[in-house]
């Protein structure tokens, strides 16, 4: 049972930055992410950032990349609807075929941009989340006013994921020594099959946070108003040096977007 | 000398529970004093902590009547910041009490959250990892420890708190014996260094007889008895009544003393003394030496054979079975053991081709596991995993023992036959419309085998059965292997409690880093003191008291106890 959350010890830059730089990074990607969410062209660099400071982790990139792999049905929904919404303006790129929507310039821009306002801060979050301590994280918060109790049952939550997988994957080796079908190739059946793997993943997660809750009571846990941190945050020139090359790409970005700036009207060598 | 802990006449049950878990307990423990609290599962030994801990009925909700003072002060009374500076607890499951992504962070988390301040904490951490051997490891992971340095870490935690009563919940029932080992000799510093006041529910025996000062047995929710070690254990009748295990030692005594013309009043409870009495009993060492009798077992055909199995989860992870070569006949029971993460479990889920072997070969009756499924090789394998919990889903006993056998197409009838025979074979009279959920985890624990049994599989593999089961259901699960081994099956059994496992099996094989390094006979192998001790085993006593009377392969108490009752003067 783990509450370090989804973090990833190594030994990167990314690691060593200050848990505030890392949030500030989450914040800033979050805010151009919306002022980008019209111009996928330039959400997309923003993607790519945060696929680079994950490369400079230390983290498998393969990560953020499965994220585009698997929301690739809601990535072609959202090029749809938008597609579908915008077919009238800018320049056909494509008419779709049996559905004849016309794929225009302006319906992709504005399709990947609002792909992106989704999965960017997603990436952001993979990236702040598995770099950085949620000792620090909770640090942070709880100077900012959020209540500790309440970020620590954050962490639990994110704590109990990977347990939660060890678990499924537990019981679908039990049902499957008992012959209960669980992988089979029917879909109905592995529909019906699922509730042999969900009703004992819930009853087990229970007997879990009941345990947990014994634990943290013999821990101290919420009984002193008070609490220390051991640990303290520590601000160097590296931090400051990131936080300014965040504030310089991202604000950049933002206060392009605020002050008109257009991939569509670059394109089209239009003011 | 002052008490520590005094509970007088107290009632609890649980929110919503109509009986009384604790019915009229009374006790005091002395400050310093190492109290051992025994009884079967379910008796309420669990509760009552929960109640000194000063968790019930506060976070745990119920109903409580009587009293419970810490050192004078009236629990009822006391701010919970003020019981967690007095009481620390450990629960049992190792692996839900370590939560930190780092040694020192796990032991500065309780610290934290009572305020200290950093020097303080500074100062209590630097001495609990000099006191609990974790100096120069802070930042390693808890995650990548053994089970038993996870147990040592959670002790470790809790100590840095400072209690004066540590109260803790059966901490080696997890663990192997290398595990076992060090967290007991861990408990005994904090004992003899620190004089620490220890409330501990503890099944090793062993331990218990050598170095708690009271026990306390405890039995449907009512305190049955109480005194020194010598007192309780030297008290057959009580505990055969209970069903709670005795010092081997002791238990040798019980039979002898059903023999011999002169009955030993004091039992020893102690291996050195026991051993000496019983020489004093005997006519001569040579003259039980001549009194062994070995059996000769023969086995039928193969059944599981597997052939160099090598295994491992992924390509940048080591290999977790190495070149394991093993048979399973029909007819055997073999149990397997090994420390933890030595591949026991990996190696049995090979049997029913949960696993396939990246090089080798797992045949079952015939039938290569690489290109069989699960599914198929469930009808002749079934395994029964360790916990029951992790397999319950339907609203009732009957369709949870039906839905398996329904799948193989068997007729009303048949299911209904079979469901009946396989209750019996655990000895599990419950209705049938009876929700399997309502069960206790012993009961829980009999319908998991029923529900593989009724598939009337070839051989059954059973992964840690005795965890979370006292003695007496223990022997349960035994009698009932026994019975469907009779009837023509096979047994597979991963544990670690050797008594047990020298009760029924037939071979023991030995698995260390993925390699099996010993196979034979459970005499050959459980006798052989040296060897089990030199690979981090705990022997049987007595193993070790038939060694000392010259009689070699001969494990179980009951035949120890017979070829010395032969001989007595």
């Amino acid at each position: 049972m783990a509450f370090t959350g989804l973090y990833l010890q190594r030994g990167s830059i990314i690691h060593k930055l200050d848990a505030r730089v890392k949030l500030a990074w989450f914040i800033l990607a979050f805010a151009a992410s919306i002022a980008s969410q019209w111009d996928g062209s330039v959400a997309v660099f923003i993607y790519i950032s945060l696929i680079i400071g994950l490369a400079l982790a230390g983290i498998s990139i393969k990560r953020a990349i499965l994220v585009i792999v698997y929301s690739v049905v809601f990535f072609i929904v959202t090029i749809l609807v938008w597609a579908s919404m915008y077919q009238h303006e800018g320049e056909v790129i494509v008419t779709l075929p049996l559905i004849n929507i016309k794929l225009t310039d302006v319906g992709l821009l504005i399709g990947t941009g609002k792909f992106f306002l989704i999965v960017n801060p997603i990436t952001a979050f993979l990236l702040v989340v598995t770099t950085t301590r949620m000792y620090d994280i909770q640090q942070v918060l709880v100077k900012l006013g959020f209540p500790y109790k309440l970020l620590f049952m954050f962490t639990l939550a994110l704590g109990l994921l990977p347990a939660t997988f060890n678990e499924i994957r537990n019981v679908i080796d039990v049902q499957k020594s008992r012959g209960i079908e669980v992988d089979s190739k029917n879909p109905v059946k592995r529909i019906v099959y699922s509730v042999s793997i969900f009703v004992p993943v819930i009853i087990r997660l229970m007997s879990y946070a009941w345990d947990l809750s014994i634990v943290l009571y013999a821990r101290g846990f919420g009984v002193s108003k008070r609490r220390t941190y051991y640990f303290t945050l520590k601000w160097s020139a590296r931090d400051t040096i990131a936080l300014a090359c965040l504030l310089a790409v991202y604000g950049g970005i933002i206060v392009a977007k605020l002050l008109g700036f257009s991939t569509y009207y670059l394109l089209r060598g239009l003011a | 000398m002052s008490f520590a802990v005094e509970v007088e006449n107290l009632w609890f049950k649980y929110v919503g529970g109509s009986d009384w878990v604790l019915k009229d307990i009374s006790f005091r423990v002395r400050e310093g004093e190492t109290a051992v609290i025994m009884g079967p599962s379910g008796c309420g030994k669990t509760t009552l902590l929960y109640v000194l801990a000063g968790m019930a009925p506060r976070t745990i909700r119920g109903e409580i009547k009587g009293r419970v003072k810490l050192f004078n002060r009236d629990i009822a009374e006391m701010e919970p910041s003020e019981i967690a500076k007095h009481v620390g607890f450990v629960l049992q499951n190792p692996e839900i009490q370590v939560m930190m992504p780092s040694i020192i962070e796990e032991i500065v988390f309780g610290l934290e959250n009572i305020g200290l301040s950093r020097d303080e904490i500074s100062k209590r951490v630097s001495e609990i990892l000099e006191f609990t051997g974790f100096k120069g490891r802070e930042f390693e992971s808890p995650y990548l420890l053994s089970p038993g340095e996870k147990q040592l870490l959670a002790i470790a935690s809790v100590l840095a708190m400072r209690p004066r009563v540590l109260v803790l919940d059966e901490p080696t029932s997890m663990l192997d014996h290398l595990g076992t080992r060090r967290v007991l000799d861990l408990i005994n510093r904090i004992k003899n260094e620190i004089g620490m006041t220890l409330l501990i529910v503890e099944h090793r025996i062993e331990w218990v007889a050598e170095h708690a000062d009271r026990v306390i047995v405890m039995s449907d929710g009512v305190i049955v008895a109480e005194g020194s070690p010598r007192e309780v254990f030297g008290n057959k009748d009580l505990v055969m009544r209970i069903g709670i295990r005795p010092p081997q030692v002791s238990e040798i005594f019980y039979y002898v003393n059903e023999k011999a013309p002169q009955k030993v009043r004091e039992i020893p409870i102690a291996l050195s003394n026991g051993f000496k009495v019983l020489q004093s009993l005997v006519c001569s060492v040579e003259a039980v030496a001549q009194e062994e009798v070995r059996s000769v077992k023969s086995f039928g055909e193969v059944v599981i054979e597997a052939r160099d199995v090598w295994f491992r989860y992924s390509r940048s992870q080591p290999w977790v079975l190495q070149g394991v070569s093993i048979d399973v006949r029909r007819g055997e029971v073999l149990a397997i053991i090994g420390h933890s993460g030595a591949g026991k479990t990996t190696l049995v889920k090979h049997f029913n081709g949960l696993l396939k072997p990246i090089r080798g070969c797992v045949k079952v009756a015939g039938h290569d596991t690489r290109k069989a499924s699960t599914s198929f090789l469930s009808r002749i394998v079934g395994l029964v995993f360790q916990n029951p919990e992790a397999q319950f889903f339907t609203s009732t006993i009957w369709e949870e023992m039906s839905i398996s056998l329904r799948r193989i197409g068997l007729r009303r009838e048949e299911i209904e036959e079979r469901v009946k025979w396989a209750l019996k074979v655990v000895d599990l009279e419950k209705p049938l419309n009876m929700s399997p959920h309502l069960l206790s985890f012993g009961e829980k624990h009999r319908l998991a085998i029923a529900t593989i049994l009724a598939l009337k599989p070839a051989v059954i593999v059973l992964d840690e059965p005795f965890s979370g089961l006292d003695y007496k259901r223990s022997l349960q699960v035994l009698t009932s292997l026994r019975k469907y081994v009779d009837e023509g099956g096979s047994v597979v059994l991963v544990a670690h409690d050797l008594q047990l496992i020298s009760e029924v099996a037939d071979r023991v094989a030995v698995l260390e880093s993925g390699r099996i390094v010993r196979v034979g006979a459970a005499e050959e192998v459980l006798s052989d003191i040296d060897w089990l001790t030199e690979h981090g085993f705990t022997p049987l006593q007595s193993a070790i008291i038939a060694k000392k009377f010259g009689l070699p392969r001969v494990i179980k108490t009951r035949d120890v106890a017979n070829a010395i009752s032969k001989c007595i003067k």
